[in-house]
């Protein structure tokens, strides 16, 4: 069956992953203080992709 | 047919004079580290930049070179505290001692707190890095790969792998490890489990602790970024200082009856800079 244009509008923006602005926050301000912490290791770990993503155990 | 019988009819005993608690983490910083349990804020250690000498043929002659010297101190700077109140209705119809008890429990829970510290705030001063292949400790076909690189990370240097290497790995890298250890004939059947040392691999000493022990959070004036991170080092090399070891007190407060008791601990940890490089960094996150 094929959809029409405003189920498939619909269907998009269910997969849209909800942000938690709050947390982003958190983490941007976490590494923010890492950065000033230890500024060879952030670009490091930076460049190598670690901080693209949250760890599901950060609580900040 | 049965008997009733009531409840204080029937025979009890206590299995122990104290009460048991629940299960404790392994602590690693004491048996790779240094430890300065002297009363002072500060250590100092500066250090010479290092130097190359010169090679000629014979003439007498040479050019003076300036000395640099740089500041090095490890702060203590963090307190790691945890308290409690026994109301004396408490400990008067108790059957244990519920101060010292609970003491105790205090204690030892401001000690793996500061374990957590030390081994994060090393691991972030480590000069090295190495990236383990996908899998990391949990595939045991990783294994001889992985320690042989951390051991060519210290090789060749005086105070590298004459001396005692070690790796402190999360309970969850043994699957790959322990594998390999007994695939490679290793005597190891026999090893108990204590205080996290599993024996060693390659000349490498295995301390394990619990997973999440390595941590991307901040844990007092230090922000980790550790998670999916190990350690490997040579030990005695780092520092860690705890003036005076852990500190308890008890003592009534006004408004309570019986008596408010608090463990703590004074706290710092550093990789002097010159030695940064005897450290690896381990991503384990492939």
């Amino acid at each position: 069956m094929t959809k029409t244009k405003e189920e498939e509008v619909v269907s998009e923006e269910v997969v849209v992953e909800p942000t938690n602005k709050e947390q982003k926050a958190r983490w941007t301000a976490f590494l923010d203080r890492y950065q000033a912490q230890n500024p060879v290791k952030f670009a490091v770990k930076k460049a190598n992709g670690e901080f693209d993503k949250i760890p599901d155990s950060f609580i900040g | 047919m049965a008997n009733t019988l009531s409840t204080y009819t029937l025979r009890d005993k206590y299995f122990k004079s104290s009460l048991e608690t629940a299960l404790r983490n392994a602590l690693v910083a004491e048996a790779i580290c240094r430890v300065d349990r002297s009363d002072l804020k500060r250590i100092q250690n500066p250090y010479i930049t290092k130097q190359t000498a010169a090679i000629q043929a014979v003439a007498g002659t040479y050019s003076v070179s300036a000395m640099t010297t740089t500041d090095d101190a490890l702060t203590v700077s963090e307190e790691v505290i945890f308290g409690t109140h026994v109301f004396d209705f408490e400990s008067v119809t108790s059957n244990f001692n519920l101060a010292a008890d609970f003491l105790d429990d205090l204690a030892n829970s401001v000690m793996e707190k500061t374990d957590v510290y030390v081994l994060n705030k090393l691991l972030d001063d480590a000069g090295s890095s190495y990236t383990a292949p996908a899998g990391g400790f949990t595939t045991a076909a990783n294994i001889p790969v992985i320690f042989s690189n951390l051991i060519s990370k210290v090789g060749g240097y005086s105070s590298g792998t004459a001396n005692e290497m070690f790796v402190v790995i999360e309970n969850t890298d043994l699957v790959g490890l322990t594998q390999a250890q007994v695939a490679s004939g290793f005597n190891y059947a026999d090893m108990a489990l204590k205080n996290g040392f599993v024996g060693g691999y390659a000349g490498v000493q295995i301390y394990v602790v619990r997973t999440g022990t390595f941590q991307t959070a901040t844990i007092g004036t230090l922000t980790a970024t550790n998670v999916s991170h190990r350690m490997f080092g040579i030990k005695k090399v780092a520092t860690w200082a705890s003036p005076r070891g852990m500190r308890y007190e008890e003592k009534g407060v006004t408004g309570k009856t019986g008596k408010e008791v608090v463990a703590y601990m004074y706290t710092g940890a550093l990789l002097w800079t010159p030695k940064a490089n005897l450290f690896v960094d381990i991503d384990v996150s492939a």
